[in-house]
């Protein structure tokens, strides 16, 4: 276990390697583990209601978006199997919302990750990139219980399990990458640039709407097609409703895409995190 | 020779690695500095943008050319005033800080206690965060299990160990980050003043357990204001000042600069001395009972740790009888005999001689101030000062060591001596020639004794009496 400390960082390559990348990450698997476990009991530990929570929040934001868009606005979804059955438009939504809301619990958190532990940052030699990954894995758990709490709904009122859930883990990996990535990359640079923490809630904000959560992708106007395809949580949440709700088999090629663009991202926001990670305590 | 009985007596143990054993930390010219800038934007900039020649901002080096080799069962302590880079230098070999310069080669395992409770999540209990700062070290679920009982047993908190951190005490917190720090068998452990804030006996505790890591091999740096503490603990010491290395050698050593270097800030010129002062004193040194210049011991290895004021130029240890000897029965008088030479007109001197044990542990320390012996309130310069000190040694059969130290005080606070508190009082006193470890000797059992060989336990043999009557049952 010896080390050599020596003030020449190791270069960008070094972090870019995907198997070092795996090693790294494998290596403190029990921190990590630990940290995850410990984030999800955490968020309940004082309140009353306790994981209940976990439930509650998604479906209470759920039945405030069907109300709006199904009873106000009346938006219709085209290919709905009954035209006008509001409890399938709530299912619809909640399918899209699910994969937003990871993303987004994901981003959000990362402009408090680090910033909010300078002791771990300053008084302790720890493996900061753990915090990102924890983090993801306790959104990831709550979105499976928003995931369960729909595959449970569906159903009661459909009485229907979708048989392509299977291929559910597929469809979610290119989502992931993208939120480690992301997660990664956006937690470094608000130590640097507090202002960030003010951009990225804005920022979901305008990403809520210009993802196909609330209308299908088809029925967005020809012209702004290209623009919306662009977005490759667009297309993981197409691809999330198809198999989840729709019980057909994911776009493979728009997959394929999706889940390459997003190891990118994953490999990318890594890279930087622990390139940037030695001027953290300069900072802090 | 006299036989030395080990009935109920600890004796220091020797390591059981020596201190010649494998290499456990290694630095070559480490140093950090610091970039200043006016904006924050500026160091993103700097980071990306800096390999193209430009740069913002200014250096500040916190530390600069630190060198120097730690083995297994060697201990090191760091001292300086605040901000003169220990923490930094600890920060660097713990790997929180990347250096700016040099290299550090750590082969093994180590354990960082920096901060009270820094790796300590104040939300969870004391049992989940031993697991964490585990986690946090590199060791594993089942091998924190393994270690769980010691920890909790050492720590000494009781059911808190089940309640969440931030109810802790800051007591409790220092004890439990302790007791996780140093169960991890670490190689080398760093402690940055984290003991300063338990009680005395939880302190004694924590050098006991330091103390056996570092027999069982383990290597430990330590920083702390306490320079008495870092004294008695640590053979080698680092002095730094604003974050260069001032000395690097024995602790001893280290200590009587630090109080140089301290005393140097706060130093004011003593106005020059009264001539026609207690004239008839200064014959007095003539008349004091001195030995043969054969007795005296030779100074040309010894290190002085003076400020230029004075110059020691000799020191004696005799019997009773005024021969000189290093070898005492218990119970016996031993007389230190010094003279200092003064290069500097000043006003009252002062004296002193401190014993330590072979553990160096100040046994005894005192001078003319402590004594109020009748000194000269102005000595000029080229005057020699000779000092006779009688020490009856009723202390335990070992070896010691012992130093020498002149000091002085000006007149105005020599005469307000009693009205000082002690703190006050040394504040106004300025060390001008230490020689640290100057001299050993060793006591042995006063045989025949009476009524038995061991007379008393422990180090010191104070007097008093014990009386025993039997009372009536019932």
């Amino acid at each position: 276990m010896s080390t050599l400390i020596t003030p020449r960082a190791e270069s960008v390559w070094h972090h870019l390697n995907p198997l070092g990348f795996a090693r790294g990450l494998w290596g403190h698997r029990n921190l990590i583990l630990q940290f995850t476990v410990r984030e999800v009991q955490g968020r309940y530990k004082a309140s009353s209601l306790g994981l209940f929570w976990s439930f509650l929040h998604p479906l209470l934001l759920l039945l405030i978006y069907t109300f709006v868009f199904g009873v106000v606005f009346q938006a219709r979804w085209p290919h709905l199997r009954r035209t006008g059955d509001l409890a399938e438009f709530a299912l619809v939504l909640f399918c899209g919302l699910i994969p937003f809301n990871l993303l987004a619990e994901c981003v959000s958190r990362a402009t408090s990750l680090v910033v909010t532990v300078p002791n771990y940052v300053r008084k302790v030699p720890f493996p900061l990139e753990v915090l990102p990954v924890s983090a993801v894995g306790s959104a990831s758990f709550h979105a499976a219980m928003s995931l369960g709490v729909l595959v449970v709904m569906r159903l009661v009122t459909q009485g229907a399990i979708a048989p392509t859930l299977v291929l559910f883990p597929l469809v979610v990996m290119p989502l992931l990458f993208l939120c480690l990535g992301l997660t990664w990359f956006i937690a470094s640079l608000v130590v640097f640039i507090r202002d960030l923490g003010y951009v990225v809630p804005l920022a979901l904000q305008v990403l809520l709407f210009a993802t196909p959560i609330f209308y299908p992708l088809d029925a967005v106007p020809e012209r702004f097609q290209p623009l919306l395809r662009g977005n490759p949580l667009a297309l993981i949440v197409e691809d999330f409703r198809r198999v989840v709700f729709w019980d057909l088999p994911p776009d493979w090629g728009r997959l394929a895409g999706c889940a390459l663009v997003g190891a990118t991202v994953m490999l990318l926001g890594y890279a930087w995190f622990m390139k940037t990670k030695r001027g953290f305590a300069d900072v802090l | 020779m006299a036989s030395e009985p080990m009935i109920g007596v600890s004796r220091p143990t020797e390591p059981a690695v020596p201190a010649h054993g494998a290499l456990a930390l290694a630095l070559r010219d480490v140093g950090k500095a610091y970039r200043i800038y006016d904006q924050p934007q500026d160091r993103l900039k700097q980071m990306i943008l800096g390999r193209f020649g430009w740069s913002w901002g200014r250096d500040f080096w916190a530390l600069r050319g630190v060198s120097f080799e730690l083995r297994r069962g060697e201990s090191m302590g760091i001292i300086g005033r605040n901000g003169s880079g220990k923490s930094t230098l600890l920060q660097i070999l713990a790997g929180i800080l990347a250096p700016t310069t040099g290299e550090v080669r750590v082969p093994g395992r180590v354990a960082a206690l920096l901060e009270l409770g820094s790796g300590f999540n104040p939300e969870f209990t004391g049992r989940e965060n031993v697991f964490l700062n585990g986690a946090i070290m590199g060791l594993g679920y089942t091998e924190m299990k393994r270690r769980f009982d010691e920890i909790a047993a050492f720590a000494d908190i009781g059911e808190f160990i089940d309640q969440p951190v931030k109810l802790y005490s800051s007591g409790m917190f220092v004890r439990l980050a302790f007791a996780v720090a140093t169960s991890v068998q670490a190689d080398v452990l760093l402690i940055d003043e984290a003991l300063a804030v338990g009680d005395v006996f939880f302190r004694q505790k924590c050098y006991r357990r330091l103390e056996a890591l570092r027999d069982g091999g383990a290597a430990i740096m330590l920083v702390s204001h306490s320079v008495s503490e870092i004294e008695e603990f640590c053979r080698r010491a680092l002095l730094l000042h604003h974050g260069d290395v001032v000395f690097q050698g024995s602790a001893a050593e280290a200590v009587k600069r630090y109080y140089l270097v301290e005393q140097q800030e706060r130093l004011v010129e003593p106005p020059p001395a009264v001539p026609g002062g207690p004239a008839p004193q200064e014959n007095e040194g003539n008349r004091l009972e001195w030995p043969e210049p054969s007795a005296f011991l030779d100074l040309t290895g010894v290190a002085q740790v003076s400020n230029g004021w004075a110059r020691c130029t000799g020191v004696a240890l005799c019997d009773a009888h005024g021969r000189a000897s290093h070898v005492f029965r218990q119970g016996e008088p031993a007389i230190f005999f010094y003279e200092v030479e003064i290069l500097r007109d000043i006003e009252a001197p002062i004296g002193g001689v401190v014993i330590q044990n072979s553990r160096g542990v100040i046994v005894h320390g005192k001078n003319t101030l402590q004594y109020d012996s009748p000194v000269p309130l102005a000595v000029r310069r080229g005057a020699r000062l000779r000092f006779r000190q009688e020490v009856t040694l009723d202390i335990f059969p070992d070896e010691y060591t012992f130093e020498v130290g002149i000091a002085t005080i000006s007149r105005h606070d020599y005469d307000l001596r009693a009205v000082y508190a002690h703190d006050d009082l040394y504040a106004t006193v300025t060390r001008i020639c230490v020689l640290p470890a100057v001299g050993r000797f060793r006591v042995l059992l006063n045989v025949p004794s009476r009524p038995i060989q061991l007379r008393h336990h422990g180090v010191a043999d104070l007097a008093g009496r014990c009386q025993v009557a039997v009372a009536n049952a019932g």
